[in-house]
């Protein structure tokens, strides 16, 4: 098995309830990404600079509700940065709801999170 | 570059890429040509912004500091085609503001090396304004 096999996979999970536009979702998904980004580079060198050698492998995905989020990060093993974006409120949804969770982690780890999920 | 070099760049004084203003945003320019799916453009600006982050991180450590502390203010805007990208980047380039192309890899919906996505900054809202105030939002 190559090591790309298991290159490091950020997965960007967007809550359907709410609704959001598609230029909002886009922006929720990149504030993900820079946090996860943000604190992958200081927790977890290696595991960052793997993912950025890869390509910084993306995929977009969506879940039910909150309940669905909650229920994927009580799941997240040891080894997976994770964010979940909280809204300031400005536009769409009302100030602190849950947008967005993002994972990132080797991608069999990310894929056991997110096989039941549909990409979006 | 190690921990400390990044470090004391980011703390080095470099007055001439200070925020000028106390707004500081990041714009994501979508290239609407390509139709992307609402996942595709998702990850493409997910892209574009880690992307925007880590090299102006380099280049305009103030800004980047200033956007971060500030709840990383990001909108998205389109345009029709990779022309008008083009002319907006030049423009950008022109006035030192941090700018960059998205080309995707084409795994999937769209040919390879496709510009999806030109990000501009973290820098001056004013400053971005002028060159984006005028596209409509995503």
């Amino acid at each position: 098995m190559s090591s790309t096999d298991n290159a490091p996979t950020m997965a960007l999970i967007v809550r359907e309830d709410l609704n959001l536009s598609t230029g909002k979702t886009a922006a929720q998904c990149a504030h993900a990404a820079v946090e996860i980004a943000l604190v992958a580079r200081r927790q977890s060198k290696r595991l960052f600079q793997g993912w950025r050698e890869h390509g910084g492998r993306k995929i977009v995905l969506h879940a039910e509700n909150i309940q669905a989020l909650d229920e994927i990060v009580a799941d997240i093993a040891h080894g997976i940065v994770w964010h979940l974006v909280k809204d300031a409120g400005h536009t769409e949804v009302a100030p602190g709801t849950v947008t967005v969770l993002g994972l990132l982690g080797p991608r069999r780890s990310v894929d056991r999170l997110i096989g039941h999920l549909e990409t979006l | 570059m190690g921990f400390r070099s990044f470090l004391h760049r980011l703390t080095a004084p470099r007055p001439s890429s200070r925020p000028s203003s106390t707004s500081v945003k990041l714009v994501c320019v979508v290239n609407q040509g390509l139709k992307m799916g609402k996942g595709k453009l998702a990850a493409q600006v997910g892209h574009a912004s880690v992307e925007a982050f880590l090299k102006s991180g380099v280049s305009h450590p103030h800004h980047v500091e200033a956007w971060l502390a500030s709840g990383q203010k990001k909108i998205c805007v389109k345009v029709p085609d990779d022309q008008t990208m083009n002319a907006i980047q030049v423009k950008a380039q022109q006035r030192s503001i941090p700018s960059l192309i998205v080309r995707d890899a084409g795994h999937t919906q769209i040919p390879r090396g496709s510009q999806t996505v030109l990000a501009l900054g973290p820098y001056d809202e004013e400053a971005l304004d002028l060159l984006t105030g005028d596209l409509k939002l995503l």
